[in-house]
């Protein structure tokens, strides 16, 4: 097992690592301001695998920006909060900012493979990293950077290598590598797999798992891909339209979802294993966010909308049992979807 | 199988190399190699693979995009590649369409779905009067579920959503009433609550108008619930051929099985891990390689297996494995 430095803050298991409450971002445009976000709340404990899930334009890509503060104009916070234990991201200067991210959360995007500097050595891109937030010198920061290599399953020779010279997995181990080298108590996985094959794909992911247990960091991962979640998140929330709809434990995401649109998502794509079903996909395609849908932003493409009700009041987020929580008026009737 | 067992349009020992870097330089990626299949009438086949094991080239070969290097295709039993000529093009594509990947660059942007549709239908000469070829353009939405029509002819694609525009890419297909479609990846790009919408209109057009499909994806799990036979595709090499249901549950090659267990399941859970452990990456296609491709990562590895590269051999249940651990079969 590598030895990593001692965590700087000291985690308290009985409170989240991150908690954002009511966050709303909007995009301004010229045909309007776009509510990217809208009323978004939900805690990470330590520890845990946390999934957000949603389709292109649900938003979820925008709060992982916010979080991490890189949202940038035309993107601006209209309210809400981030929380990091007891530290309020949101009244952060950019000097303190600076110093905060990388080392307590970073970030690993679908693009960062290509994000890599191509003149540099992937070691050197490490050991920048690493030197910028700390005081080791380059023997050190070497040291670590060979350490990080090898527990994301990179060849210790390849710290000499240009990315040019590393497969698209090896690239995004790198990035990996990068993301775990300040060994920070949160890490943002976005997308981190999509661009890759599915082998690729479970080699890191498992990698991923393994690290997560040893080191004890949180994840928020970020995908469309649900059923790959599933496997590997702890809780997963379901996002719609730029609200989250559902957040369950993934094993009740899977067997017991609440909200019709998870239950259509969970039906939309065909299993490799068990009996063969017939799949429909959601009839319409996800809503403009200029203009969303009055009442649940789901109701147009909702087979089981109650008229009358459904397009006019927007339902309330509440608990349905323990650690699951849903917004669908079907639920606070007692039905169930 | 089909019931005459005749096949529409069969490739036989595809072979294509591509040059890179410049006229003078020497390096070829050998990007198909050997390759041989075959499509039926009303029969849905899967080219499964990773990026860059041949499956596109494969099919780009088959609608005549790539010229193959070597080896035949045979529509109906005559070869295709003999037939030079813009007539003797227009005839095999009237016969033969593709559907690409990406329907925001498929569609001309600058022109509306009625342009798009008409083309084919000009060019391939399909219509003889104005009002033939409005009725024909209503069809052809309707076909693919865009209504109401007189809504979506004067649209341009950006005014579409990704599904939408990948309706129009089929209707665009259809128009020329092609025997065998070649569908590359044609979902990959869509959001996932809109993808089965998709699959599900060209099964229909496979019962309803009994076009053969080659579907082209690097999804096993959709293959699975697409397909009525899958090709298994690794490093240029089909390796494995099989009934779907047979092939997902009960695949024979290591690399099938390698494939199957990294395919995302949440009926799986974590409970169980990747049962199959292959190290290392898919390897380079400049190289001259003897014996199985597979070879270098596959857990199963034999001395013979660097050495020649094993042939097809035939399974019970009409498939077929490229793996010297069933050699107590037959060598087809």
């Amino acid at each position: 097992m590598i030895k990593m430095q001692l965590k700087p803050y000291s985690v308290d298991v009985h409170t989240p690592i991150l908690a954002v409450k009511d966050l709303e971002v909007e995009y301004r445009t010229g045909r309007g301001a776009v509510r990217a976000v809208d009323g978004v709340t939900f805690d990470i404990w330590p520890n845990e695998i946390f999934g957000l899930a949603g389709e292109s334009g649900s938003g979820k890509s925008t709060i992982a920006h916010t979080i991490t503060r890189l949202l940038r104009p035309p993107g601006y916070i209209v309210g809400g909060s981030i929380q990091f234990m007891d530290i309020d991201l949101m009244e952060m200067d950019s000097e303190t900012l600076r110093d905060f991210r990388w080392r307590h959360i970073s970030i690993v995007s679908q693009s960062a493979m290509n994000a890599l500097n191509p003149v540099l050595t992937i070691g050197t891109q490490i050991i920048d990293a690493i030197q910028a937030h700390e005081p080791a010198n380059k023997e050190q920061a070497r040291a670590r950077a060979l350490d990080l290599l090898q527990l994301v399953g990179i060849d210790k020779e390849r710290i000499n290598s240009y990315c040019h010279q590393l497969s698209g997995g090896m690239r995004q181990r790198a990035v990996i590598a990068i993301a775990l080298a300040l060994n920070p108590e949160l890490i943002i996985l976005d997308e981190p797999t999509t661009a890759l094959d599915v082998v690729v794909q479970r080699q890191i992911m498992e990698e991923i798992q393994a690290l997560q247990r040893q080191f004890g960091f949180s994840i928020l991962y970020i995908t469309h891909d649900l059923s790959l979640l599933v496997e590997f998140a702890h809780r997963i929330a379901i996002m719609y339209a730029g609200e989250i709809v559902e957040i369950a434990p993934s094993d009740r995401i899977f067997l017991s979802p609440k909200h019709p649109y998870t239950y259509r998502l969970m039906n939309s794509f065909p299993a490799i294993s068990g009996p063969r079903q017939e799949l429909q996909s959601i009839p319409g395609s996800p809503p403009n966010l200029i203009s969303p849908p009055s009442g649940c932003r789901f109701h147009p493409r909702c087979e089981v909308a109650i008229a009358g009700t459904c397009q006019k009041v927007e339902p309330v987020f509440r608990k349905v049992e323990r650690d699951h929580y849903a917004a669908c008026h079907l639920l606070e009737q007692g039905r169930s979807s | 199988m089909t019931e005459d067992g005749v096949p529409i349009l069969e490739a036989r020992n595809l072979v294509k190399h591509f040059h890179i870097g410049g006229m003078l330089s020497r390096q070829v990626v050998r990007a198909v190699q050997d390759v041989s299949l075959s499509l039926y009438r009303g029969h849905v086949t899967a080219l499964v693979g990773e990026s860059g094991s041949g499956k596109s080239t494969i099919a780009r070969m088959l609608v005549r995009l790539y010229q193959p290097t070597e080896g035949e295709i045979l529509y109906k039993g005559e070869n295709v590649l003999k037939s030079r000529g813009r007539q003797a093009m227009l005839r095999y594509r009237s016969r033969v369409q593709m559907i690409f990947q990406d329907p925001f660059s498929s569609l001309n942007p600058v022109h509306t779905v009625e342009h798009q549709l008409k083309r084919p239908l000009l060019i391939h000469r399909r219509t003889r009067s104005k009002k033939e070829m409005e009725e024909r353009l209503q069809e052809l939405l309707f076909t693919v579920a865009c209504t109401p029509q007189y809504d979506f002819l004067s649209k341009y694609p950006h005014q579409l959503s990704g599904g939408q525009r990948q309706r129009v890419a089929i209707a665009r297909a259809l128009a020329v009433e092609p025997e065998i479609i070649l569908a590359d990846e044609p979902i990959s790009m869509l959001d996932v609550s809109i993808r089965m919408g998709i699959l599900n209109l060209m099964e229909l057009l496979r019962d309803e108008k009994d076009i053969s499909f080659l579907y082209v994806t690097h999804d096993l799990a959709s293959a699975r619930y697409f397909a009525d036979r899958i090709l298994v595709m690794y490093a240029g090499h089909m390796v494995e051929a099989a009934p779907s249901e047979e092939l997902t549950q009960n695949p024979q090659h290591p690399y099938t099985q390698l494939l199957l267990s990294s395919v995302p399941d949440p009926a799986r859970g974590l409970r169980t891990r990747s049962e199959i452990k292959a190290k290392g990456e898919v390897p380079n296609l400049s190289a001259v390689t003897v014996g199985c491709p597979f070879a270098p990562r596959c857990p199963f590895v034999m001395p013979k297996c660097q050495e020649s590269m094993p042939p097809a051999i035939a399974l019970s249940g009409d498939r077929w494995v490229r793996c010297y651990l069933h050699e107590e079969g037959t060598a087809i």
